[in-house]
């Protein structure tokens, strides 16, 4: 009785899952279903992303143009990547087909850019500003006044109508006070 | 207490038996749920997958069980735990492949989280021939379809 009951929830019988390969033989990773592959590679960045995963074959480039994989895009990097990374990120905007919910932006940004996520992006809910200290300090004045346009835009605060959480990091965004209380709610400003 | 001493036999797919504790089995939700719609059998096959997976699966539930069983001194567990997964994972790419499939099929969410995350963890700033040559994955693109990736990263080109 028992053994009728788990063969019929195990039938149709699939294939052996962990055949052992021969010597030296080697499974392609191309091969994973691709619910599996989407996992993996949704722990990257979107730079790795964009910049080698995508890139490795055409199964991946599939899994890595699904708008499931782009509901988060994390652009972190040192500042010190040879890219051009505000474009990267409109790509990446594009990707998400209006269903982006939180966006990490470091060493990068402006106003446009804000503007470009704010047209696409009614569902986010959270935006993450980074910016490093001393090397980056021109960049860090410069992301402050963005960050205060950003408290001041009201077509800015309409496309952003759901956003609950803003966060500033970095020592180039010290001295950036809470926003009136209007529109977001203000975490403040992070030690990096 | 009789329920948690009582015992089942994981078949694989070479018909060799593992006998686990129910709690070890019930890590496997595929197993869980069969227990649940009253699947009584003291053995049950797993046909997809083979002794030496299957065993290794058994060691990271039998591990989880334990630690989930003692109580106290949480931290100190949980930090134990962590180690033993990064040491479970560290293994060759077959069974890392192998570990993950089994890992989905039998529902073992956990150890699906930390294959998947391994490699992630491996691919990481890997451009895509390293990537190729280490995952044993061919490159299918045809040089049209390579043309228009390559028009899509406009960003690489303009600095």
């Amino acid at each position: 009785m028992a053994s009728s009951s788990s063969s019929g929830l195990f039938s149709p019988e699939p294939p052996l899952l962990t055949q052992a390969m021969k010597d030296g033989e080697c499974r392609s990773w191309a091969e994973l279903p691709s619910e599996l592959t989407s996992s993996i590679l949704s722990r990257l960045s979107s730079i790795d992303i964009l910049e080698n995963a995508q890139k490795v074959c055409t199964s991946w480039h599939r899994v890595c143009k699904d708008t499931a994989m782009w509901r988060k895009i994390d652009m972190r990097n040192f500042g010190d990547l040879v890219l051009n990374l505000e474009m990267m990120c409109r790509h990446a905007v594009d990707r998400t087909q209006g269903g982006l919910v939180e966006i990490d932006i470091w060493h990068f940004g402006t106003d446009s850019l804000l503007s470009f996520i704010a047209d696409r992006s009614s569902n986010l809910r959270s935006l993450r500003l980074a910016i490093g200290s001393r090397p980056l300090i021109s960049k860090g004045i410069k992301l402050r006044r963005r960050m205060r346009s950003l408290q001041r835009d009201e077509v800015l605060r309409q496309g952003f109508r759901k956003m609950k959480k803003i966060v500033g990091f970095g020592g180039g965004l010290k001295g950036l006070r809470a926003p009136a209380k209007r529109g977001f709610r203000w975490l403040g400003t992070a030690a990096w | 207490m009789s329920e948690s001493n009582k015992k089942i036999s994981l078949i694989s797919s070479e018909g060799e038996a593992f006998e686990v504790s129910e709690a070890v089995a019930r890590e496997f939700e595929i197993v869980a749920h069969m227990l649940e719609d009253g699947c009584s059998g003291s053995s049950i096959p797993i046909t997809t997958v083979d002794s030496n997976i299957l065993g290794k699966v058994i060691e990271y539930c039998t591990k989880h069980v334990e630690v989930g069983n003692v109580e106290g001194n949480s931290e100190k567990a949980e930090k134990d735990l962590e180690e033993f997964d990064k040491r479970f994972i560290a293994v060759e790419m077959n069974t890392l492949f192998s570990l993950i499939l089994a890992a989905n099929y039998l529902n073992v969410k956990g150890l699906l989280n930390i294959g998947c995350q391994k490699v992630a963890d491996t691919i990481k700033d890997m451009k895509p021939e390293e990537v190729r040559s280490i995952f044993n994955i061919e490159n299918d693109y045809t040089p049209a379809e390579e043309e228009v990736v390559r028009k899509e990263n406009e960003w690489a080109f303009q600095p």
